[in-house]
């Protein structure tokens, strides 16, 4: 899985790409008014009015980037990172460092209680499914303020599916061709997919953030998912009612007792909680910033992959994949918007709504996250099961704007 | 489709060759075809690899790993997507309830330095192996279920146990034996 970094960029991108979607997508991603109460100081801005929810909020203002996003835009990037939150929680940031999943691809064992391990069902098992009831349970919320949370939410999180399965066969490779020890800058207790992700998200930092990665003192990357992300946890609050929808979706789709649903919504808090202080480079963080800040750089040869950016024939470059991950996060998301104003139109047909959710679906799948593959099953001579990548189902995705 | 063949299950997957610039010198050599049609491969082609080993079997993905497959590979074939090559592999899966990890593997020239006292300096002799390694892993199983036995698991459990990671396929047979439906994770199709 990509670093968070990596999956803002790729949700910014999508949202200026797609700001002639329907109604407004970029509009929905970068909420411009919010965005001006933030520059005048307006550190808590008010929950979004309806009026200016999501759509119509005017041409996109020229945007400087470094600067954290509005209440709007901080639940889209807040979707971008929430396969991934259950991660952060105590005990599951070290697994997840070392490779875990990489190394034991399932749990032999269901688990029971707070024990399951939900970024694994979230990245391996229906993880389009669960997006799409979320999507179909946000059409039926009366109101447009927390319409408008949610569908930003679902903007970032499909942006989070498309930069994965888009990323992490690269990422992957790169990782296996090298060992820990042909690396200077590497330092324990880290292993090669999460270093690979971290220099990913310092090159992003650099190029597309005009930042470092990570500070001796005070990173400003907590300050992209607030104030949503400190709201989770109160009740009443939009951001509240967005995780609620987002447990009943997986709810819904996993089949889980009240139980664990319960266990869902805590261990997303518990989650958000350390992600938050992650990103901020504080607490038991710090030890992580010492340690990237004072690694050797020269002669990393991750970092020369990532730079690479030579075109060779048969050969994929980072730029490439990254921009192929763009192009596929702006159709997801056009296919989703699609879906959600037919679901919401009053004239449109069955027949309308039916074709918008098949195409959505037949895009969605439910792709694993970690390798991007799905599942197909066809009957023809024999029972045939298919393995497919998405790099070949989305191959026209590939050629370059100026090639198409 | 004869009710027999029908438990039979093979899987066909499609791999594509990713060669990263800067890690060229470390990849197997290739050549890229300039037709877009499937093409036959050859031994010169085999960067990637897949296989499939039962959960419970397998060892460390770090480890070197062996040519031997369970499920035995069938037909490998080449293929274009734009300029990406992609290769499908076609593999008998046995099918019995035992999950089965499936791994894709990437031959790599690695140079591992190994580091030797010498006074006070430290001499690095680069010894070249060409290795194998695992860049992708999916869980999964595969278990057919007859018409009877469908109505058995409805009045036993209304939902199916999920195993985060593990993708559970079940293809249902109608009466005669034949293959009438799939789900895939419990999502029925």
């Amino acid at each position: 899985m990509p670093a968070f970094l990596t999956h803002w960029h790729v949700l910014i991108e999508t949202a200026k790409r797609s700001r002639d979607a329907g109604n407004d997508l970029g509009s929905l991603i970068v909420d411009a008014s919010a965005l001006r109460r933030r520059l005048q100081g307006w550190m808590t801005p008010p929950a979004t009015p309806p009026a200016g929810a999501v759509w119509d909020t005017g041409p996109l203002p020229s945007i400087n980037f470094s600067f954290p996003g509005s209440d709007i835009s901080a639940m889209a990037y807040l979707g971008a990172l929430a396969p991934d939150i259950s991660c952060f929680q105590k005990g599951n940031f070290k697994k997840k460092i070392l490779d875990y999943r990489q190394r034991n691809p399932f749990s032999s064992q269901p688990s029971k209680g707070s024990d399951v391990p939900w970024a694994d069902l979230l990245h391996c098992n229906r993880s389009g499914d669960v997006l799409l009831a979320f999507l179909e349970h946000t059409t039926h919320i009366p109101s447009p303020a927390l319409r408008s949370q949610a569908l930003a939410f679902a903007m970032g999180y499909l942006s989070h599916i498309a930069t994965d399965i888009a990323l992490n066969p690269c990422i992957n490779a790169l990782a296996g061709a090298y060992r820990s020890t042909d690396l200077p800058g590497m330092f324990v207790p880290l292993d090669m997919h999460f270093y690979v992700e971290l220099c990913l998200d310092e090159h992003i930092a650099y190029t597309y953030f005009d930042r470092p990665l990570y500070n001796w003192i005070h990173q400003p990357w907590d300050q992209y998912i607030e104030p949503v992300a400190s709201a989770c946890a109160d009740p009443p609050s939009l951001s509240a009612q967005v995780l609620d929808l987002f447990t009943n979706a997986a709810e819904v789709t996993y089949g889980l007792t009240e139980e664990r649903s319960k266990n869902f919504r805590q261990d997303y808090l518990a989650g958000l909680q350390r992600l938050r202080s992650y990103l901020a480079g504080s607490g038991v963080f710090r030890f992580l910033t010492f340690n990237v800040l004072t690694r050797r750089l020269r002669g990393d040869p991750i970092i020369a992959s990532i730079l690479e950016d030579s075109h060779q024939p048969g050969t994929v470059n980072f730029e490439q994949a990254i921009a192929y991950a763009i192009r596929l996060s702006e159709r997801l998301c056009r296919r989703a918007i699609g879906y959600y104003a037919a679901l919401r139109s009053t004239t449109a047909t069955a027949s309308e709504r039916n074709q918008r959710r098949s195409a959505l679906c037949e895009d969605l799948r439910n792709w694993n996250l970690d390798s991007g593959y799905t599942m197909d099953i066809t009957f023809d001579e024999q029972v045939t099961l298919h393995l497919l990548h998405n790099w070949v189902h989305f191959a026209r995705l590939w050629e370059s704007e100026s090639v198409a | 489709m004869d009710g027999d063949a029908s438990l039979v299950v093979n899987l066909e997957v499609t791999v594509p060759r990713i060669v990263l610039p800067a890690c060229l010198n470390r990849h197997a050599p290739m050549q890229v075809p300039a037709t877009s049609q499937y093409s036959e491969s050859n031994e010169s082609e085999d960067v990637e690899q897949v296989r499939l080993v039962p959960i419970g079997l397998q060892q460390d993905p770090a480890l070197h790993l062996s040519d031997e497959q369970p499920g035995g590979i069938g037909d490998v074939w080449t293929r274009m997507a734009h300029t990406i090559r992609f290769r499908v592999f076609h593999v008998t899966v046995p099918v019995h309830a035992q999950p089965f990890l499936f791994q894709v593997l990437r031959r790599c020239n690695k140079y591992f330095g190994k580091r030797r006292p010498k006074g006070n300096n430290l001499k690095e002799d680069n010894v070249h192996v060409e290795q194998l390694y695992v860049t992708n892993a999916m869980a999964f199983s595969v278990e057919f279920r007859s018409s009877s036995e469908i109505v058995e698991t409805n009045l036993a459990i209304s939902t199916p146990t999920l195993i985060p990671g593990l993708n559970r396929v079940v293809i249902y047979l109608d009466n005669e034996g034949t293959p009438a439906g799939y789900s895939i994770d419990g999502a029925e199709s």
